[in-house]
């Protein structure tokens, strides 16, 4: 009773030296946290999340990051797609790390044939994943680039989640798939909900336009919004659009934003956007993005790391690190989320790697941790 | 290895032998005496392994003021059992691989060794463990507890765990809620 009372969010919660060493009206209540995290460690991620409804002091305790590292829904491994394979339904196949199973072993149901035989799921593309979270785009089997909803689902749980796309459909000539990129922003450790970031790419008739950039939205009836317009041929210009799906809400919501701020060091124009949206949109570069804080991260073509958040829309801009052997970057690396930092990953101009931390958040630079040959 | 005394009646033949003795005594928070191979407990116990490699070894009976006498009689008891049935060389030849041990299914004695324990005496012997540094014994117990949660409602798990619903309807409710996240679907 005494110490499961505690806040369990103290930094050294718990341990051994609780002091009830006579007691047995409460059995486990009186349980150490370490020790009910220990056997909690034990349950499948199913009874785990029903066990927050136990009591408040189990609640706190699934969820204090300390404990969660060693509860089974954290998965110790990646799910990956074999890009060799070619064709719109890939695989997902799940590449487990777990050198110890102290833990539960989870299966992870990667045929998502828990998900495919259900009504309304014609054709699921992979998308994104993110902590153990995997978004697919549900198209229609007969019409393959018409996107009927997103769907959302763990795999490791059969838990899964219908997003309805946002706005009309796609005008039929138009090969939607190459104008849209999702992100999916779940991080367990703060909260069961998710949202998805979703960047649109639109076309608009020729119109004036100066320095590569304008606020007006002249469709649009909720006011200002975050829109950048992109010269890409005479007379033609596209712009492109953030939206956030809140799974609290159930509802798209356009972001507006303060990019229009940052100053660019990179001669791309005062307002160097178009390059961090293009990036986001060019096929090849999916996935590389991280969650952390709440915010998304990803590397935009200007050699920069962008962090957007998706809840308040703010926004911060980190530079990448300078290479080590002063020559510019290949091509851009990898941001990539580990035990609470940031990281920027890169190859060497021969074999090898750099991997980089970002040890506190506030910094603005990152600092070398780790040089890998191969 | 011959100790298979459990209670505390060996008062006098304690002092005899206190030089070379390959048992250690160990005492319960109610005052009972237990007796225990020295090469088992300081294999199985982190705790009772610096105590001996620390001499802080009472030979009339450590005073282990946390476990009451049930708890420290099986703590005692998986230790000599255990010293009986596994090969020991098993388990010192994969020491090598520092901390990375992998957690083995319970073998069929401890299955049974922990089958056969009351409620409350499964949960005596966890804590017990844990105050111990019994990381084997702990992995049992906690295996065997885990069985007992799986599959269980919040209402059934409170009942194995003894624990109070400090939720009111409406925070249960939310909560119920926040977990469904991926259950709306229509």
């Amino acid at each position: 009773m005494l110490c499961s009372l505690l806040p369990t969010s103290l930094p050294t919660g718990g341990g051994m030296d609780c002091p009830n060493p006579k007691r047995r009206s409460a059995v486990v209540a009186g349980l150490p946290d370490d020790l009910l995290a220990d056997i909690l460690a034990r349950v499948p991620a199913r009874s785990l999340c029903r066990s927050k409804c136990v009591a408040k002091s189990w609640r706190d305790l699934i969820e204090d990051p300390l404990h969660r590292k060693r509860l089974p829904q954290t998965l110790h491994g990646f799910f990956f797609v074999d890009e060799k394979i070619h064709g719109r339904r890939r695989p997902i196949e799940f590449a487990s790390l777990q050198r110890e199973s102290r833990s539960v072993p989870l299966e992870i149901y990667t045929s998502l044939s828990f998900l495919t035989k259900q009504p309304g799921i014609e054709t699921l593309t992979f998308s994104d994943c993110c902590n153990g979270l995997l978004l697919f785009e549900n198209k229609q089997k007969s019409r393959p680039f018409d996107l009927l909803s997103y769907v959302v689902c763990n795999p490791a749980t059969e838990q899964w989640a219908v997003v309805p796309r946002h706005g009309p459909p796609a005008l039929a000539h138009v090969r939607e798939e190459a104008t849209r990129y999702n992100y999916l922003v779940f991080d367990p450790s703060v909260s069961s909900h998710f949202h998805l970031v979703h960047f649109g790419w639109e076309s608009k008739e020729s119109m004036e336009f100066e320095g590569g950039f304008a606020f007006d939205d002249d469709d649009d009836d909720d006011g200002v919004h975050l829109v950048h317009f992109h010269n890409i041929e005479d007379g033609e210009v596209y712009r492109t659009t953030l939206h956030v799906y809140s799974s609290v809400t159930g509802k798209w919501t356009r972001m507006q934003s303060g990019w229009s701020q940052i100053q660019s060091e990179w001669g791309w124009g005062e307002h160097n956007l178009e390059g961090w949206h293009h990036q986001g949109l060019v096929p090849y570069q999916r996935s590389r993005c991280a969650v952390l804080n709440g915010m998304l991260h990803f590397v935009t073509s200007d050699h920069r790391i962008a962090a957007v958040d998706v809840q308040e829309a703010t926004e911060k801009i980190i530079p990448l690190p300078a290479m080590p052997e002063k020559k510019s970057w290949p091509e851009p690396g990898y941001v990539a989320q580990s035990q609470g930092k940031l990281h920027y990953i890169n190859k060497k101009y021969y074999d090898g790697l750099f991997i980089w931390v970002l040890e506190d958040y506030g910094a603005t630079s990152m600092g070398l941790e780790a040089q890998c040959e191969f | 290895m011959e100790v298979d005394k459990g209670k505390g009646e060996a008062e006098e033949t304690r002092k005899v032998a206190e030089a070379d003795r390959d048992t250690v005594t160990l005492k319960s928070s109610d005052g009972k005496l237990f007796e225990v191979s020295k090469e088992a407990a300081a294999r199985l116990s982190t705790v009772l392994a610096g105590m001996i490699a620390g001499g802080s070894i009472d030979d009339n009976g450590t005073d282990l003021k946390q476990i009451g006498s049930e708890a420290l009689e099986n703590v005692v008891d998986y230790c000599n059992k255990h010293a009986n049935s596994i090969p020991s060389a098993a388990l010192i030849s994969s020491s090598i691989s520092f901390n990375t041990a992998p957690f083995k299914e319970p073998e069929e004695w401890e299955r049974k060794f922990v089958d056969r324990l009351s409620h409350d005496a499964l949960f005596d012997l966890v804590e017990a463990a844990n105050f111990l540094g019994m990381e084997r014994l702990l992995d049992v117990t906690c295996h065997k507890i885990s069985e007992m949660m799986k599959g269980k409602s919040p209402d059934q798990i409170r009942e194995v765990f003894n624990i109070k619903n400090d939720y009111t309807k409406e925070e249960l409710e939310e909560i119920r809620q926040e977990l469904a996240w991926a259950f709306y679907d229509d």
